[in-house]
């Protein structure tokens, strides 16, 4: 079978509106997870409770299927009448299970480094900014960067849930066309390597990465 | 915004909760599929040879760089072209069991992974057949290894088997959908709903704790 000019402009349409929703999301995720691992390792003495609040909302998001966040922000967002669309909440939904991900990440990543390292970047006299910038992160991006990039497949495969709320995105794409008359199987082909094509390319970066980083 | 009121979920809650059972039953269901296709796949991968060993490759690669939604999808509206018209929920079962083989076929491998070589020989060295070799030492050691990544894996399971909602399924999801649409208190529902999973996957997550630690007591 052959697809017409129109539904190829729609899957045109539905990879680009998946590729936004993935890569809007995973940045909101990234820097909602350099806050709360901010929040989990401060030592701010009058604020005690920030790293248990940080711990805490890890440990919540991660139990609470993506759907019913989805579902929860859609019509929270609704009724605040904050006028974000179903995109603003399909990105927002992303990004908060997005940043309790990878807080766990980036925080794993950070343990990896030796508390001598720490200590001697204090025993240096360096300032705070130069202890973290020059001294733990390059060390803790190691392990950092090739899992981040593994669950970015993960958040690309989330984003077919948007369908739920009206964002046409690939996997709605699929059942427009199928609902259309055209034959489920070759469309829903199309559909699954259009998904392929996104995430296997991060999947051999984040594998390569992970060989070539390794900590020997 | 004219306030919440929890009032309407509260009536509804053991409807609610009945929608418990739905999402244990396809979690753990799918789950036991899975893992014995698992099973197979590891086994064309580790004993297989060429072509039969590229096809479980191919397998996982392909069921873990597309979403689980879209592979239901594509079972749930390719399955009736063949002449198989199913109920949703064994729709969405078979997708969920097939998608979760890619996963726990790479968790097993991993698991495998750990099993030192010399065992395998020993193994061959008493005289073992293949089966005695899978079944009295290969899977036994590494089941030990990947246990705490597959309760992980059930659990993420757990919290997948809501896509059945869409499908029409009456699972926890699906109900506090039902319950939503009828009462227009979706964003109360919904919070109560993602109360219910926390609750559930500690639950879970205790008990799995628990069935290990009885388990790892007996060996």
């Amino acid at each position: 079978m052959v697809f017409s000019v129109y539904d190829i402009a729609l899957f045109e349409h539905a990879v680009l509106r998946t590729a936004i929703l993935s890569l809007a999301g995973g940045l909101l995720g990234v820097a909602g997870g350099i806050a709360l691992t901010a929040m989990r390792l401060s030592t701010v003495r009058w604020l005690p409770g920030l790293g248990l609040v940080g711990a805490a909302y890890v440990q919540i998001m991660r139990r609470i299927p993506f759907i019913v966040t989805l579902y929860g922000l859609f019509f929270l967002a609704g009724a605040l009448g904050a006028d974000i669309g179903a995109m603003g909440v399909a990105i927002g939904a992303i990004g908060l299970i997005a940043s309790a991900y990878l807080s766990e990440i980036i925080l794993g990543g950070i343990r990896t480094v030796g508390p001598e390292q720490f200590d001697s970047a204090l025993a240096l006299d360096l300032p705070v900014w130069a202890r973290w910038r020059h001294v733990v992160l390059p060390q803790a991006m190691r392990a950092i960067l090739p899992p981040a990039i593994g669950y970015l497949v993960l958040f690309i495969k989330d984003t077919a849930l948007a369908s739920q709320i009206g964002v046409v995105e690939l996997s709605q794409a699929g059942v427009i066309l199928s609902s259309r008359g055209l034959p489920a199987t070759p469309v829903f082909i199309v559909v699954l390597s259009l998904y392929f094509a996104l995430s296997y390319p991060l999947t051999r970066l984040s594998r390569a990465l992970e060989k070539r980083l390794a900590l020997s | 915004m004219s306030g919440l009121d929890f009032h309407p979920v509260m009536l509804k809650l053991p409807f609610l909760l009945g929608g418990v059972g739905t999402t244990m039953l396809l979690a753990g269901i799918s789950f036991a599929l899975g893992l014995l296709l698992a099973v197979v796949l590891v086994i064309m991968r580790v004993d297989g040879c060429g072509l039969v060993k590229r096809l479980s490759v191919i397998y996982g690669t392909a069921l873990t760089n597309t979403p689980q939604l879209s592979q239901i999808f594509a079972l749930f509206y390719s399955l009736p072209l063949f002449g198989m018209t199913v109920s949703p929920f064994i729709s969405v079962l078979t997708g969920m069991a097939l998608n979760a083989a890619a996963y726990l076929a790479e968790i097993l491998a991993t698991g495998l992974r750990t099993v030192p070589h010399a065992y395998h020989d020993a193994a061959l060295t008493l005289g073992m057949n293949r089966f005695q070799i899978w079944t009295r030492v290969l899977l036994p050691h590494a089941g030990r290894a990947m246990y705490p990544a597959l309760s992980n894996h059930f659990q993420i399971m757990i919290l997948g088997s809501s896509m059945a909602s869409i499908f029409g399924v009456e699972d926890l999801t699906g109900r506090a959908y039902d319950i939503g649409t009828s009462s227009f208190r979706i964003v109360e529902v919904m919070s109560v709903t993602a109360g219910l999973y926390i609750i559930l996957s500690f639950v879970l997550g205790g008990l799995l704790a628990l069935l290990h630690h009885l388990v790892e007591r007996r060996v």
